[in-house]
């Protein structure tokens, strides 16, 4: 597994690779957004391939390194932190900021332009926006303040807002489909909302633990979309079957503190990557069957769980795979490219 | 290089305050190079002090080296390297490790010295307009580090034997002056108009690399010249032997120092007769050559300037006199090569460094480092690095463990301006061998607790460090906060967190008075949903058994949710306050056909109504309107029970 670490200068909340036309194409270019910094900002990066012919000497061994490094293309500055960010569409990318505002922000490489195409201001107070979800056209987003806030892109006025429907502060959104959205909050709930109803109460409510252990991250299997999947604070990844019950059907302690993000792999979605507060980027491998899973009568476990990236140190925040290349952000004001992650 | 002095000097900045009268201003520290200062009430003839207009508090920061991107790189990269060499020694308890174990953390710091280096560089190169400010002397910063920190390596931590230091001194020597590669380049640029050996410079870069010990791309150099080509034996055919023949210590095939410096001994006096033979007086330049060889000092004043200044002039001094020199007396020469540039008058910030390092002064070198460096990362990490370390001699381990932790506090308290860093500065914090705990508290009360998740980031890193009452504090400040934002489910959460059960209690009283006020619960989410965390405190576990109550209610289930409702109030859980609203909630199971309290039943809710109507306190806090209210519904209540009681009595 060969890996590249890029130190950039800024925490980065959230790396996300940009959307590939062809799953032949290696992904190369990704945004990120920054965090806690006294000025914040998105940034748009370039990743050149390592393009190694049977002939190459050891002498192009810099050159390689070089061009296996990011290179910063754009940059666009942000009135706050970065707290969530998902690409709209290939070249629109929602980011929520934690002043409260939602931004789409449009840019070209080629044309060397980076700029916000539009807002919605002010729409979570507290501490603003804490994750954002996008599924073209519409947009999620969600806040400490438990409101959760549902836009169209080029529609000015937010078309639904469900203020305050949860009590505890909601960590991060996922849209399952267009008019299904699932939340997870600090309280350890999983819920799901419909977008159709015309009450703002949740259509289910899951419970991850007894003990109120608080949920950070959601993704959901690209191609089985009843299977949940969520990240908890005390490390364990919760696995949810939305037409069954609310308890879970399998809890995994895949780390030792909080799973700030989880994402299965779009197109071997057997993959699920997590990365946590403990520094390491780890993989579950299963067929994600809940009846393998749930049953306990099996010996021997069906998951396996290999770690990509051991302890770095300080915390990994987000992470992305595409393709081949597993994208990370750590707060060592660092990104990490691995290769072969798959 | 007098930019090290220039750089500290004071720094002046004008601020305009449109409220300042007279040129008043107060001025206080903020902690973490901030300056806080404002133009003060002034006292008018009568001494009265009154303010007018608009107050201006300005905030003014220092020495914001730290905030550079480069600086950043160089804090997170280096900061890797720290927290891997302190873990390594907390496995190596007996606390002294392997010598190559350090070297390896020393490369590694000056890696990154030089990858920031060249980063700069290439920025500089790059864009010619649109400098960001100082880029040109943060490279000099860096270049200026990267040579201490390379002297330091060789001297302190390689700690090489006689003979074997030289030989890295000079290979020091050639990676960081590269002025003899620049002549020869300069001469072999333009091969086609004009030959090397008739370029101006071409003499002083054949000086330039036997002054640096390459005597091999001397020769090189020299066979360019067009009096070579002839086979006679004469001056350029001997000092090409010469230079062949000039033994370098090869310490890695383990030769003896006595061996080589019998050799070398021969070869200088070869070298000796041959200038006193007259051998090069044709070619006066070969004669320098000679003389250099020799070790001939007025021939190394003469070529001071090519050398440049005193500690190059030292290494080749010694290279052509006494090359099998002690590490520790490296510096008994170094007077006289000083004296060559102007003497201890002349000596920069940077050259009273150098010489503290020959010297094996390393307080020295470390104190001088502090003041004329404009950051504390150097000293630092210089200090960790030789800390624990026997290499120094007469290094007592007090004094250092004091300087290594005044200066791991300096360079934390120089980061903790740049509000990312954070998590660096703890941990360089709690490093600390005395009184870690100490400033990692103080320093972590004062984190700004901008959002959830770096609250929960901050939490970990109290739950690493044992500091549990700062954790609590923190999770009580964010209940608070929940709090006055109105989010009680949120502040029940934290209170859950630090086990608080007395704001637990307040909370859950809150959140009753709010269904008193309003007959909703705001936060039910979160009380549906406690589990066994709803027993901590007696009140919250009331409230739950309340709200199970309206859910038995809602969902018909009479009997159930009457067993419950007596439950509350004989349990005596409820508080008496809300004795009556609990009471009026039984009237709609009292109407119902069924009979939902028997006998025992319901002469328990009496005794209880009575009980409530003992309550002289409690009622005497009415208003006159609500004591009619309460006195009205004890009857109806009264009565609902006498008739429940009665139809029980019957069936």
């Amino acid at each position: 597994m060969a890996e590249c670490l890029a130190f950039v200068s800024q925490k980065m909340s959230r790396v996300r690779w940009q959307p590939v036309t062809s799953s032949l194409q290696k992904p190369d270019t990704f945004v990120s957004g920054s965090y806690d910094d006294t000025v914040n900002n998105i940034s748009v990066w370039g990743v050149g391939h390592m393009t190694r012919t049977s002939n190459q000497q050891a002498d192009n061994y810099m050159d390689d390194i070089e061009s296996s490094q990011p290179k910063k293309l754009l940059e666009c500055q942000t009135k706050g932190s970065v707290a969530g960010m998902e690409y709209v569409d290939q070249k629109s990318v929602a980011v929520g900021l934690s002043s409260g505002t939602v931004s789409l922000f449009k840019y070209n490489v080629e044309m060397q332009s980076l700029a916000m195409q539009q807002m919605w201001p002010t729409l979570h107070s507290l501490s603003g926006v804490t994750d954002v979800a996008a599924k073209n056209p519409d947009l999620a987003s969600v806040g400490e303040d438990g409101t959760i806030n549902m836009m169209r892109v080029d529609c000015k006025q937010p078309l639904r807002c469900m203020v305050g429907v949860d009590s505890s502060p909601i960590t991060s959104v996922h849209m399952v489909t267009s008019t299904e959205v699932c939340t997870t909050n600090m309280a350890g709930q999983l819920r799901m909302y419909d977008a159709r109803s015309p009450s703002d109460s949740p259509s289910r409510i899951m419970i991850s633990s007894e003990t109120l252990v608080g949920l950070c991250s959601v993704d959901h299997h690209p191609t089985q979309g009843h299977i949940l999947a969520t990240g908890g604070a005390d490390g364990c990844v919760v696995l949810f079957d939305a037409r069954k019950e609310c308890t879970p059907v399998s809890k995994l302690q895949i780390h030792e503190q909080d799973v700030w993000e989880l994402r299965f792999h779009k197109t071997s979605p057997e993959h699920l990557f997590t990365c946590s507060q403990d520094g390491t980027v780890r993989r579950l491998d299963t067929t994600f069957d809940t009846k393998t899973l749930s049953s306990e009568l099996s010996g021997t476990s069906p998951i396996e769980v290999s770690e990509l990236l051991p302890e770095c140190g300080t915390s990994i925040n987000s992470l992305d795979p595409s393709g081949n290349l597993l994208l990370c952000s750590s707060d060592a004001e660092a990104i990490y490219i691995i290769d072969n992650a798959v | 290089m007098d930019e090290l002095v220039e750089y500290h000097k004071v720094n002046e900045m004008v601020i305009r305050d449109s409220s300042t009268r007279d040129c008043n201003m107060i001025a206080c520290w903020q902690g973490g190079n901030k300056i806080m200062t404002f133009a003060p009430a002034l006292p008018d003839n009568q001494d009265n002090f009154r303010q007018t207009g608009p107050v201006y508090l300005h905030n003014v920061q220092l020495n914001t080296d730290m905030e550079h991107p480069t600086s950043r790189k160089l804090i997170n990269e280096s900061h890797m390297v720290f927290a891997s060499l302190q873990q390594m020694r907390k496995e190596v308890k007996d606390k002294s490790l392997d010598k190559s174990l350090l070297l390896k953390f020393s490369r590694k710091y000056r890696s990154i010295l030089h990858s920031n280096f060249l980063e700069i560089r290439l920025k500089l190169e790059g864009e010619h307009e649109n400098h960001e400010a100082g880029l040109e002397q943060q490279m000099k910063l860096y270049s200026m580090m990267e040579l201490i920190w390379s002297l330091c390596e060789i001297l302190f931590v390689e700690n090489l034997p006689d003979g074997a230091v030289l030989l890295q001194l000079v290979e020091w020597c050639k990676w960081h002056f590269p002025l003899a590669d620049e002549l020869v380049q300069e001469c072999t640029r333009s091969v086609d108009e004009t030959p090397p050996a008739s370029h101006p410079s071409y003499w002083d870069a054949v000086y330039a690399l036997v002054l640096q010990g390459r005597v091999s791309e001397a020769r090189d150099m020299l066979k360019l010249h067009p009096h070579y080509q002839t086979q006679v034996y004469d001056s350029f055919s001997s000092i090409d032997e010469l230079l062949r023949k000039m033994p370098l210590f090869s310490f890695y095939q383990g030769q003896s120092t006595a061996e080589f410096e019998m050799k070398w001994r021969h070869w200088q006096d070869e070298c000796l007769k041959r200038l006193h033979d007259g051998d090069f007086d044709t070619v006066i330049e070969l004669k320098t050559i000679c003389k250099i060889l020799c070790g001939d000092e007025e021939v190394f004043h003469q070529l001071s300037e090519l050398s440049g200044s005193w500690y190059r002039i030292l290494i080749t001094y010694l290279l052509y006199t006494n090359p099998t020199i002690n590490l520790y007396d490296l510096h008994y020469h170094s007077k006289l090569c000083i004296d060559m540039y102007g003497g201890h008058t002349e000596l920069s910030a940077l050259d009273n460094i150098l010489l503290a390092a020959f010297k094996f002064d390393v307080s020295q070198v470390i104190r001088e480092c502090c003041i004329h460096l404009s950051n504390w990362w150097l000293p630092t990490h210089l200090t960790d690095l030789i800390y624990y370390s026997e290499l120094i001699p007469n290094y007592s381990s007090e004094n250092s463990s004091d300087l290594r932790d005044f200066l791991l506090v300096q360079y934390a308290n120089a980061m903790s301006g740049v509000e990312s860093l954070w998590d660096v500065v703890a941990s360089y914090l709690a490093s600390c061998s005395t009184e870690s705990n100490h400033y990692l508290a103080l320093y972590v009360q004062r984190i700004p607790l901008s959002s959830e998740k770096k609250v929960a980031k901050l939490l970990r890193l109290c739950e690493k460090h044992q500091l549990t009452t700062e954790a609590q504090s923190i999770c009580k400040q964010m209940a608070m906060k929940a709090l006055t934002n109105k989010r009680l489910g949120n502040a029940l959460l934290w209170c859950i967190k630090s086990n608080d059960s007395s704001f637990a209690m307040y909370i859950a009283d809150q959140m009753l008075t709010e269904y008193a006020q309003t007959g909703t619960f705001s936060n039910i989410d979160v009380i549906d949903y406690l589990g066994p965390t709803i027993l901590m405190s007696e009140r919250l576990t009331f409230l739950g058994k309340y709200r199970d109550f309206h859910r038995l209610h809602g969902e018909e289930k009479f009997e159930e949710a009457g067993r419950l409702l007596l439950n509350l109030l004989v349990s005596r859980i409820a508080p008496m306050e809300l004795w009556l609203s609990l009471l009026m909630d039984a009237l709609p199971l009292l109407d119902k056909d069924k009979i939902i309290y028997g006998v025992e039943e319901t002469s328990s809710l009496l005794a209880c109504l009575n009980t409530l109507d003992q309550q002289d306190k409690l009622f005497s806090k009415l208003s006159e309107s609500e004591k009619r209210n309460h006195l009205q519904r004890i009857k109806h209540l009264r009565l609902s029970l006498t008739n429940n009681l009665a139809r029980a009595i019957v069936s």
